[in-house]
């Protein structure tokens, strides 16, 4: 779906068409929950996250603008939410964040079968991961990424091709690419 | 090995992983309503009023419908007996002697309700219990006995049983004879007519349970 077509399907959404929302959701969702995996890195506080996300997209779509970045829109609200859980369950369980092993999950993103995506969550931070979620998930231009992570532009090409090179050398060293 | 490689990769994995339904998920819990602006607390609070409200209608559906099939099956009194006996005794003296009692079929009582059948309601006994007819009235084994008995039209073979076991009981025990009748419409002629002169509304075209409990109402 078309940043244009999904900005019509929010507007929809606005004037209380049901439908839509169900069509958002099914567009979206993919994109949406890579980009919450990639911040909060574990798969059912990921799943929370995006219920909230679409929870708040339907609260809060009266304020949607016409015309305005719905992509980016609705990923905002997802990192938002995202953040806020990540620092209520920082004060309350400080231990569960620190202990990486617990944060995956059973993604299966994270197994066997994702031999890529592994070595992205493993050798990439958080701001790279997101960046790269976006850019290859969700396919959002560069441009698109620095409006929703509020980053300068450069900074973000920057970081995109250096979590690559990161992602290249790793996936060398474990022999899952020729050089 | 170029970054589209890692990116195509990437993406390819991408597209076969799993992604939680959180709308199916969101959809089945109380909490889905938040997704039309509700707060949670109203949320489940309807929830929990739409529970109570369904098990208050199942209960209500429960109870019409068993007032209901007791309303076909006695429709005046939940308390109503099941059949109305008149017994006739025609004694070698020439006297005649007539007692009405009533019969429960789940406890097997029988229930005296007139001494002598009379309009003066003060000579009836009401609810006399015994187990036998032949516990109250006295008989000897050369009185002509008629017994008449009255239910509904469907437990009419349940009736003829129990007239029968009347008959057998009084010849065993005191050796008279008995005469039985079941829903004979002569019988219930009198009947509704004795209700009538006892001061009750009846006709002889009534059906069983408003002549029974048109007979009942004499005694309260």
């Amino acid at each position: 779906m078309t940043k244009q077509e999904l900005d019509k399907m929010m507007l929809r959404l606005q004037q209380g068409d049901e439908d839509a929302f169900e069509e958002i959701y099914n567009e979206t969702k993919r994109g949406l929950f890579a980009f919450i995996l990639s911040i909060c890195r574990n798969y059912h506080t990921a799943e929370d996250m995006m219920q909230t996300a679409y929870i708040r997209l339907r609260t809060t779509i009266a304020s949607y603008k016409a015309g305005s970045n719905a992509y980016g829109w609705l990923y905002t609200i997802a990192k938002n939410a995202t953040l806020n859980e990540l620092n209520r369950q920082k004060r309350e369980t400080p231990t569960d964040l620190e202990d990486g092993n617990a944060r995956y999950g059973s993604y299966t993103m994270d197994g066997d079968g994702s031999p890529v995506t592994a070595v992205m969550n493993k050798v990439l931070g958080e701001t790279e991961r997101q960046i790269v979620s976006l850019h290859v998930f969700s396919g959002f231009k560069h441009r698109e990424i620095a409006e929703v992570l509020d980053k300068p532009l450069g900074t973000v090409l920057w970081t995109y091709n250096n979590a690559l090179a990161k992602m290249k050398r790793e996936l060398v060293k474990e022999g899952e690419y020729e050089v | 090995m170029r970054f589209k490689d890692i990116e195509k990769r990437l993406r390819s994995e991408h597209d076969e992983s799993r992604v939680p339904d959180v709308y199916m998920r969101v959809k089945k819990a109380p909490i889905n309503k938040l997704l039309e602006g509700e707060t949670p607390a109203l949320a489940f609070q309807k929830q929990i009023a739409m529970k109570l409200l369904i098990g208050t209608a199942i209960i209500f559906i429960v109870a019409a419908i068993a007032v209901a099939a007791l309303w076909f099956s006695k429709p005046t009194d939940l308390d109503l007996p099941d059949y109305y006996v008149s017994v006739t005794v025609e004694r070698q003296t020439g006297r005649t002697e007539s007692y009405g009692a009533v019969l429960r079929e789940d406890s097997g009582t029988v229930l005296i309700t007139e001494e002598y059948r009379s309009a003066d309601m003060s000579d009836k006994h009401a609810f006399t219990e015994c187990l036998q007819i032949t516990d109250f009235i006295l008989f000897k084994s050369d009185d002509k006995v008629s017994i008449s008995i009255f239910g509904d039209a469907r437990n009419h073979r349940t009736a003829f049983l129990i007239a029968s076991d009347m008959a057998v009981r009084l010849k065993e025990d005191c050796g008279a004879e008995a005469v039985i009748s079941v829903n004979d419409a002569k019988a219930k002629a009198d009947w509704a007519t004795y209700i009538l002169q006892c001061g009750g509304k009846a006709t002889a075209e009534d059906g069983f349970w408003k002549l029974i409990a048109a007979y009942l109402n004499l005694f309260e």
